[in-house]
């Protein structure tokens, strides 16, 4: 195994060499440009938090605003709900006043009508009396030549439609 | 075994001991290189909405602290340079040993990790961070380490001497494993390729017979790529854990 059997004759050599490029490594490449590296995850990490965080921030404040405009809306909701009830009733009751009037009216002239009417009945029952007498006595004085007087006539008409 | 042989490039001796340019070296500098490159296409102008690249360099700087933050909490910050640098070696040069640059006359890959003399000191960089952190920050109480919460004190002659065996174990295991995981990697591989060759060799309905080791090679190699990942993983997440060890002594 070269690995042991050159290891006396080479070990000077690869001690040093190693060190030298071990050391550049570390110094040079991992010392020097490492923090570097982490500064960029680091801020990248940082800026995503903040993002995040401001994100947030902003969905809260939304959150809020939707709430108050949300309670807003209930109110006016509620506002108009009772604007157009008290309108409704205002309504119902004015065309419930005018109905009734309007009703009383027709009931009064329904009232006067009726009463014209049975005063116009009974006015032409009396006179439908007095012409039927007056026909009856006609009819008697052409049937016998005999002359009646009106008030037996009218007895006579009385006794029949009795 | 010859993909494993060191052969020197250029030969550099300093003061009596052999610093010379080597595949090995060639390959460590090739994984820098790599490292470098990913780096800085990913970070070259980083924008909030990230492109592909940039997706992947900070996925992998995320996985390292959250790998960190979960073992060792919010301390844990201040090691993921150590951490990446280790885990991103290790991917790294156990990705580019399994490159196919044999397809160029004269190249030969080489996996920088399956070295033990690299391993070692791998391991000896984790081991040697948690010692100084502990010692570091808890000063001689470090070594209340040893002494577990809850034992009842006549177990303390077996429990201690446990404890710190299986503490100074760590970087031996550390290397090991991973030497281990990719040279056993690596020659499984050349044995399957080797099969292949064989069989081609051997003609007629042998050579057909090849197919067989070809398919069983292309798992094998799907297999050996997760190995490499694994390997970085548990390097890294091991570290982590010792050092948890070290920043929030129990």
């Amino acid at each position: 195994m070269p690995q042991l059997e050159q290891l006396a004759s080479t070990y000077a050599s690869q001690l040093f060499w190693l060190l030298i490029t071990f050391g550049i490594l570390y110094f040079g490449i991992a010392r020097a440009m490492l923090p570097k590296v982490g500064k960029v995850v680091e801020g990248r990490q940082a800026k995503i938090a903040a993002d995040i965080a401001s994100a947030e921030a902003a969905t809260r404040v939304a959150r809020e605003a939707e709430d108050v405009s949300g309670e807003g809306l209930r109110k006016a909701r509620a506002e108009a709900f009772g604007l157009t009830a008290a309108a409704k009733a205002t309504a119902a009751a004015d065309v419930a006043a005018q109905l009734k009037v309007v009703d009383d009216q027709l009931a009064a002239q329904a009232a006067e009508a009726e009463a014209r009417l049975a005063a116009a009945k009974a006015a032409s029952l009396t006179e439908l009396d007095g012409i039927a007498a007056e026909t009856a006595a006609a009819i008697v004085e052409k049937l016998t030549g005999l002359a009646t007087s009106p008030a037996e006539s009218a007895a006579a008409v009385a006794a029949v439609k009795a | 075994m010859a993909q494993f042989e060191i052969h020197t490039i250029a030969d550099i001796t300093v003061g009596g001991y052999d610093l010379s340019f080597t595949n090995s070296t060639l390959f460590m500098l090739v994984t820098l290189a790599a490292i470098w490159v990913f780096m800085v296409g990913g970070m070259r102008n980083p924008t909030l909405v990230p492109g592909r690249w940039q997706v992947a360099v900070e996925s992998v700087y995320t996985f390292v602290a959250g790998m960190l933050s979960q073992t060792v909490g919010a301390e844990g910050k201040r090691f993921i340079p150590l951490i990446f640098s280790l885990f991103m070696f290790i991917i790294t040069a156990n990705m580019l040993g399994l490159l196919p640059v044999g397809f160029i006359p004269g190249a030969h890959a080489f996996t920088v990790t399956s070295h033990l003399s690299v391993t070692a000191v791998l391991a000896i960089i984790s081991f040697g961070t948690v010692l100084a952190v502990g010692f570091a920050r808890h000063g001689l109480h470090f070594l209340a380490l040893f002494v577990p919460h809850g034992v009842p004190w006549w177990m303390m002659p077996l429990i201690v001497p446990v404890e710190f065996v299986s503490f100074m174990i760590r970087p031996f295991s550390l290397a090991l494993r991973l030497f281990v995981a990719m040279t056993a990697g690596h020659i499984l591989l050349k044995v399957l390729a080797g099969f292949i060759v064989s069989m081609g060799n051997a003609g007629g309905v042998l050579a057909l017979g090849g197919v067989l080791p070809l398919a069983l090679l292309v798992g094998i190699s799907a297999l050996e790529m997760l190995v490499c990942a694994i390997q970085a993983y548990v390097f890294a997440i091991l570290t982590s854990v010792y050092l948890n060890d070290a920043v929030n002594l129990h």
